[in-house]
């Protein structure tokens, strides 16, 4: 079964057409990369499929289920999580804490517990605590548990907005731009993350501009340009899509 | 509180035609005040997406200037009209530089707290300086009273105000749309990186809205201040926070929404009068409640979606 | 103790419950809320009716009060959902003075000459106990992971909302949970000077409590009691000292507001701010252009 399905997306911003008629259908377990030049309508897609924007048109299932017109709490409660192109943590907090916040996706104390100290709501934070650590530990960011999530290096940043969506048990992650700003150490770290997200049995619908990456993680790419699909397959083919090149002009595929 | 239609609720009203052209009248006043100062609002929010909280007290400033003119000098009244406005679009001036651009970079609740410290600011100075008491504000205009038939009475007074207000409406509207302040004006609020990049002297069209905001509402505060003959130094507070209300209603950050909704503000606010005085104030925030769940980007705003 | 400590005890205790409530609104959750003296007011002339019309006990009337005032947080909560930032702050507002508006005009709260002779039920160590009380129970819950989604919302709403967070039941929770703490603060405060009028519900009121919080540091528990102590303590004392001092009392609250948030945004006690990025001292930007790295920043 097709896990998300949206089906002719069509979404402007006071007659910038951001996307138009833009079908995307993603399967359990695979690696989907959304490529295209800026300004492409990636981003908006992923806001899209998140229920952050509403579209105009088209239609937009996740499980099987249509998903206009839910709230993205709800959206992410059935299993889908995302990171976002501006990073956007809980800066304040600690690392730990953003990654508790998204484990309480889950949660089903409220503040009246918390504030009687019940003992569900205590066995509630051993568990979400434990759970923050092991992914912390999984992503590699354990030493910097206890550190403010804004003081953390950019690309350490990146890397907790995964933990952080992973957080919320999600099927299928979403990515955008996640090694925007990483050198090339980082980078390949973050492909060697994608497949290992990969082996747990998770989809992932990637923004990436940074081609490598694509080639190598990607099962199916699918190319925006100006708001309209140009081209989708898998890797080999798209690379030698005469569109493909033509959009990314100059550019080495 | 500062209350601008505290006169309307003293005239004992007429019964009839001649009662319903006053508060048609009244209203058109009243709404054209509003509509003066949601122009401030508007224009400001549309530039900076700021609440100039302090803008009631520039109001309010506005008229105690213009008071202190008419006590204290000869001039005649368009020339301590001009000068009072001018005053206020000095102060508007400052405020921006001193509270408000130190924080351009700062969260917009930071941003607010320091408007609402202005507003609190000016308000409880002018208490002590020129003490609680409402005054009297004896312009130097001879009002002649027209009787019309049908028992209706319209004076010089009103004429004046109802002229001016079209006059700087119409001016606004012509500095907006064709000159070239104007333009930057509009392109600042269309998106402030990009304006940079043309060239656009951000900082120069902020000041200039601050400037021409805050001299609209002086203009305000001083024809609500002869027209009910009435000004005290927490006038600010209610017209200042219905002229929000007004530009929320008309859709915030467009200069035809803010006199549209400042009108609409003024008549409900003089049928209110009329059906239940007591609540009068409650008005524009049942208004104001009711188009933020109805229609958040008011009548004439466009509905912008946060970029996620 | 004098009587003159004790009221000045009494008055501390009342505002650091009234003000623990906003802390956990605007502080903790990023709600800026102007009405809370709406909140404040509905506890005070609730449980004021309670006590005097209904011969209800004390006790009870408080909790009634309290409770009607966290109705009335979940009133003003629900249509503010869709609001953020300065509509949201305006709105509460606007519920600050629909509160005052009615109490000046309805019979039963007795208009502007408000309520008389109410019973004298507040007493300092039921003051001192539910302060302390209040104080727990709330570090309690933002020291929970619970807790740890209110800050959640104010730091980034939407990534919370994306990371599954009901952000709309946190903000309601929180202005619930805050109605309820300014209600308590408003009962006590009806029965200690044993006389209300429309007056506590205005907006100086409120910016009074949002002073406290702000002063002391907006997310910060013990800043709130710090900033409340100061700003009811201070000018008890100055009065003592010179009776021009009150007259200015209010110029003081904007000064204050403006220099804590171009200097000092943080408050006192640092707790986290709304602001973004690490703070510049205002005067150092005074007069600058402002780069494109500062709209980047917003
Ligand atoms: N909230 C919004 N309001 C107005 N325009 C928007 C908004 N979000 C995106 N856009 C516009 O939609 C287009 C696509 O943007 P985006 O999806 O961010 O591109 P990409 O991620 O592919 O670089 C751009 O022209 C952008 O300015
Ligand atoms: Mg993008």
């Amino acid at each position: 079964m097709t896990l998300l399905n949206a089906d002719s997306i069509s979404l402007s911003f006071g007659g910038v057409a951001a996307l138009s008629d833009v079908s995307l259908a993603i399967q359990p377990g695979e690696v989907h990369s959304l490529i295209g030049p800026n300004g492409a309508g990636k981003t908006t897609m992923f806001n899209v499929v998140t229920c952050i924007y509403r579209p105009q048109c088209g239609t937009l299932t996740f499980r099987g289920e249509n998903i206009i017109g839910l709230k993205p709490h709800q959206v992410t409660k059935m299993g889908m999580a995302r990171t976002f192109q501006n990073i956007r943590l809980f800066g304040s907090m600690t690392v730990l804490d953003n990654v508790i916040v998204a484990a309480c996706c889950r949660s089903t104390t409220g503040p009246l517990s918390a504030m009687l100290g019940t003992p569900g709501m205590k066995r509630e934070a051993q568990k979400f605590r434990e759970k923050a650590l092991n992914l912390l530990e999984f992503i590699g960011l354990s030493e910097h548990a206890e550190d403010v999530a804004s003081s953390l290096p950019y690309g350490l940043q990146r890397r907790l907005e995964i933990a952080r969506a992973l957080a919320t048990d999600p099927e299928l992650i979403l990515l955008d731009e996640p090694t925007a700003g990483m050198n090339d150490a980082e980078t390949m770290q973050l492909i060697q993350l994608i497949a290992e997200i990969r082996n747990t049995g998770k989809a992932v619908l990637l923004i990436e501009h940074d081609m490598k990456v694509v080639m190598n993680v990607s099962d199916k790419i699918t190319v925006l340009d100006r708001g309209k699909k140009i081209a989708e397959g898998p890797p080999s083919l798209v690379a030698k899509d005469p569109a493909v090149i033509k959009a990314y002009l100059g550019q080495e595929l | 509180m500062g209350n601008p239609g505290a006169g309307l609720c003293a005239r004992p009203p007429e019964r009839g035609f001649p009662m319903v052209f006053e508060q048609i009248i009244n209203g058109l006043i009243l709404g054209s005040t509003y509509s003066l100062i949601a122009l401030g609002y508007t224009m400001v929010y549309g530039i900076l997406e700021m609440i100039n909280f302090a803008h009631g007290e520039i109001y309010m400033f506005g008229a105690f200037t213009g008071l202190w003119l008419t006590l204290t000098t000869n001039l005649p009244f368009v020339a301590t009209f001009l000068l009072a406005s001018l005053a206020a679009a000095a102060l508007g001036f400052v405020i921006e530089r001193v509270a408000y651009r130190p924080l351009r970079r700062s969260s917009r609740i930071t941003v607010l707290i320091s408007a609402i410290g202005v507003s609190i600011f000016l308000q409880n100075l002018m208490l002590i300086v020129a003490g609680p008491q409402t005054r009297d504000f004896p312009a130097k205009l001879s009002i002649v009273t027209w009787h019309l038939p049908g028992g209706v009475a319209f004076t010089s007074l009103q004429a004046y105000i109802l002229l001016l207000v079209v006059v700087l409406m119409a001016g606004l509207q012509l500095l907006v749309q064709r000159t070239k302040i104007g333009q930057a004006m509009r392109a600042v609020a269309q998106d402030r990186e990009v304006a940079r990049l043309m060239g656009i002297p951000i900082d120069k069209v902020i000041s200039f809205t601050f400037v021409l905001g805050s001299g609209l509402g002086a203009v305000a505060g001083i024809i609500i201040g002869v027209y009910f003959n009435s000004v005290d130094p927490l006038m600010g507070m209610l017209p200042g926070l219905k002229g929000f209300v007004a530009a929320v209603l008309g859709g915030i950050g467009s200069i035809p929404g803010a006199m549209l909704g400042g009108l609409i503000l003024g008549f409900a606010e003089v049928a209110g009068t009329i059906y239940m005085s007591s609540y009068k104030d409650a008005i524009a925030f049942c208004f104001l409640v009711l188009i933020l769940l109805i229609k958040p980007s008011g009548i004439l705003g466009r509905s912008l979606q946060e970029k996620v | 103790m004098s009587a003159y400590q004790q009221q000045i005890l009494i008055l501390t205790g009342i505002n650091v419950i009234s003000a623990l409530g906003l802390s956990l609104i605007s502080g903790f959750t990023g709600q800026l809320s102007l009405g809370h003296a709406g909140f404040f007011g509905v506890g005070a002339y609730i449980s004021a009716l309670l006590t005097t019309k209904a011969q209800l006990p004390f006790a009870l009337a408080l909790v009634v009060g309290a409770f009607s005032a966290g109705l009335a947080g979940l009133v003003v909560g629900f249509p503010t959902l869709r609001l953020k930032g300065d509509y949201l702050a305006i709105a509460t507002l606007g519920f600050g003075e629909i509160m005052r508006v009615l109490a000046l005009n309805l019979k039963i709260t007795g208009g502007p000459v408000g309520i008389r002779g109410i019973p004298h039920s507040t007493w300092p160590s039921t003051v001192i106990l539910l302060a302390v009380l209040a104080y727990l129970l709330l570090k309690k819950l933002i020291d929970s992971h619970v807790g740890k989604t209110f800050i959640a919302v104010r730091e980034d709403e939407t990534a919370a909302e994306a990371m599954g967070l009901d952000t709309a039941r946190v903000k309601i929770s929180a202005f619930v949970i805050g109605a309820i703490y300014a209600g308590v603060a408003g009962g006590l405060y009806a029965h200690y000077i044993r006389y209300i009028n429309p007056s506590i519900l205005g907006f100086m009121k409120s910016i009074e409590i949002l002073c406290m919080v702000v002063l002391g540091g907006m997310g910060s528990l013990p800043g709130t009691v710090a900033g409340t102590v100061i700003l009811t303590v201070t000018p008890e004392l100055l009065r003592s000292v010179s009776p021009l001092i009150s007259q200015y009392r209010q110029v003081i609250y904007g000064v204050l507001l403006i220099v804590l948030m171009l200097c000092r945004p943080q408050g006192l006690f640092g707790g986290a701010t709304y602001k973004r990025e690490r703070h510049v001292p205002a005067w150092k930007l005074w007069g600058r252009r402002e780069s494109a790295n500062d709209i980047a920043q917003r």
